[in-house]
């Protein structure tokens, strides 16, 4: 198990080292010169030439890079062009509602798409089976965005129940907090509780064929026991690798859905620094994205390689 | 005499197989068996329902989608004369939802198009020379590791707004997703007798590679192609939406959505129907996209290739 651990580690570091890479050329390859963006119409030769070395922007592109990538290692993402703050700092006040949404879509992600899968397996070809994958064909059909505004529509303009955008810190609210996210986290989650659904159904319906089921049925086990105790934790395995995926996709999503709910989270950063061309802000934002994705995956590995002792062997 | 028992293997072979057309391949056998999947069917008539509305838009839209009418502002669904009412600016909501669907599908088509030449070229070289296979898939596996809407957004930045921009990012986001589906069919199918055989016969690496190969990937690169088709018309939306699309005076469906939200509460309807619109394509684009994986790929129900 070390000796596995230790090679998967070994393998993140040319994954990242890319991944920075990318994060660092994407802003590289803007057209114009963001100082003379920073400093305006008006500045002058002399000024932008000191910003310039300022900013280390005078150095070759390869030592920019080595300077990036060693500060970004100290924490230390630098600095946003439109505010006068640390990339780092912006990100980390704006990370509260973004983990909330993220964690709480999570949650309804499984929290449908598990038991929706098992349900339409076990009922296979059934109208229940049918009517279930047709709602998850829809889901994954619609916008999440698009899904928000009728959300809000429905939920907050006619009946009230929740408020129709902003964030309610958990300092000082938890139940104002979770409240706050629900609607959110449900437009989010929405298709991709589908997909789950989708995958636990499939694998589900493999796991129910197999022989072993089979012996436990005829062993006079009653079908829920069989099902759910020898069945489903099988059939689970490969939702289990999705779940980083879903992750991601969720995170990703908080750029969308923090729009629609007027969230004040990193998410929300992230466009408004696209609109304002915050390059530093983006480009932070996106790494620290990447990162959190390659070692969520890692840490499922390491699950599935426990749960499923298989793997460890070949 | 001798024939007997090869027409009696041929005809088990058939009740194995099913009816015979699902022994053919090519575009007319699998146009037949599409004919009988019933979702299929129909979500490739409302595609091309569609792909009509898009080219035939100057005929069948009643007004100008960005003509600007002070006088006509907010007028209701079932107006005599806007058929599906006004917006903010008294632009007409029919003749705008009529243009928009040829941003939406003009950008899902040309997404497919470009990350599908980078994807295959990308996928057949790392399948096919295996000494490229592992640095061509760690920089895919890199660029994999970025949430699609995340990249496109940071694209956008660098771009700047713009349809073409929109394509080209949503492309960048694409292609890995491609060449990886490319890259695992070339490695099963090169191992395969019949491409040994070309080999020995003489046949060059493009020769093998256009010949032998490439058709046999075409199945899963369709299917493939189909969903790529349908999330970019969601990413161009949503793209659209935060305001880093289409240029805000470009009817299309994402933009409509975005000015919809700030009226939300006193006008619902210009929130829902280009919501509604949006569903439309993608889900006959899902359900033409399922149905073709029944028909061509039975090993692949229910695995889904893009997030």
């Amino acid at each position: 198990m070390l000796r596995y651990l230790l090679r998967r580690l070994l393998a993140l570091i040319p994954v990242l080292i890319l991944v920075s890479l990318i994060s660092f050329t994407l802003v590289h390859l803007t057209p114009g010169d963001p100082v003379a963006q920073i400093l305006g119409d008006d500045a002058t030769v002399d000024e932008i030439e000191r910003v310039r070395h300022d900013l280390g922007l005078d150095r070759p592109v390869y030592e920019q890079y080595l300077i990036w990538v060693g500060d970004a290692l100290r924490g230390d993402l630098g600095q946003s062009i439109y505010v006068n703050q640390p990339v780092t700092s912006m990100i980390i006040e704006r990370a509260e509602p973004t983990l909330m949404l993220a964690i709480v879509a999570l949650f309804f992600t499984l929290i449908i798409g598990i038991p929706s899968g098992v349900i339409a397996a076990i009922k296979h070809n059934s109208y229940l089976d049918q009517s279930l994958m047709l709602l998850a064909l829809l889901a994954v059909s619609m916008p999440n965005f698009w899904l928000g505004l009728n959300l809000i529509l429905l939920f907050s303009v006619y009946i009230g129940w929740f408020p129709t955008g902003g964030y309610t810190p958990l300092g000082e609210s938890v139940v104002g907090a979770f409240k706050s996210v629900m609607l959110p986290a449900i437009a989010l989650g929405f298709s991709q509780a589908a997909l789950v659904a989708r995958m636990t159904r499939a694998s589900m319906l493999d796991v129910i064929r197999t022989d072993y089921v089979r012996t436990a049925r005829a062993k006079g086990l009653p079908a829920s026991r069989v099902y759910i105790t020898h069945a489903l934790k099988n059939a689970l395995l490969p939702t289990i690798t999705v779940i980083g995926l879903v992750l991601t996709v969720l995170i990703g999503g908080t750029v969308v859905t923090e729009t629609v709910f007027t969230i004040p989270g990193a998410g929300r950063l992230v466009v408004n620094s696209v609109i304002r061309r915050d390059y530093p802000v983006i480009q932070g934002a996106i790494m620290m994205v990447a990162t959190a994705y390659v070692l969520i995956n890692l840490v499922i590995d390491l699950i599935y390689v426990y749960v499923d002792p298989r793997i460890r062997l070949s | 005499m001798s024939t007997q028992p090869a027409a009696a293997s041929s005809a088990s072979l058939q009740r194995e197989l099913g009816p015979r057309q699902a022994q053919r391949t090519g575009p007319r056998a699998w146009f037949r068996s599409l004919k009988n999947h019933q979702f299929a069917f129909a979500g490739a008539i409302a595609l091309t329902l569609a792909a009509l509305v898009a080219l035939a838009a100057p005929l069948i839209a009643p007004h100008d989608p960005i003509e600007i009418n002070a006088v006509d502002r907010l007028k209701p669904i079932g107006d005599s004369t806007y058929p599906l009412g006004t917006d903010r600016l008294g632009r007409d909501v029919a003749s705008r939802l009529v243009y928009g669907s040829r941003i939406s599908l003009g950008v899902g088509l040309a997404t497919v198009i470009l990350s599908n030449l980078l994807g295959i070229t990308i996928g057949m070289l790392s399948g096919y020379y295996r000494g490229l296979d592992n640095a061509l898939m760690r920089v895919m596996d890199a660029f994999m590791a970025f949430p699609g809407i995340l990249l496109a957004l940071g694209i956008m930045a660098v771009l700047g707004p713009s349809i073409i921009n929109i394509v080209i990012a949503l492309s960048i986001v694409y292609t890995p997703r491609v060449a990886r589906v490319v890259r695992s069919s070339v490695l099963s199918i090169r191992e395969m007798d019949y491409v040994e055989a070309a080999r020995a016969l003489g046949g060059g690496d493009a020769r093998l590679i256009f010949r032998h190969i490439l058709p046999n990937c075409v199945a899963p690169i369709v299917v493939q192609g189909t969903f790529i088709f349908a999330y970019a018309v969601i990413s161009e939306a949503s793209l659209s939406f935060l305001g880093v699309g289409a240029s805000p005076e470009v009817p299309s469906w994402g933009n409509m959505l975005s000015e919809a939200r700030q009226y939300l509460r006193s006008e619902p309807m210009l929130a829902i129907l280009p919501g509604v619109a949006i569903m439309i394509v993608v889900l006959s684009l899902n359900l033409l996209g399922d149905g073709l994986r029944d028909i061509l790929d039975p090993y692949m129900r229910d695995a889904r290739g893009v997030e």
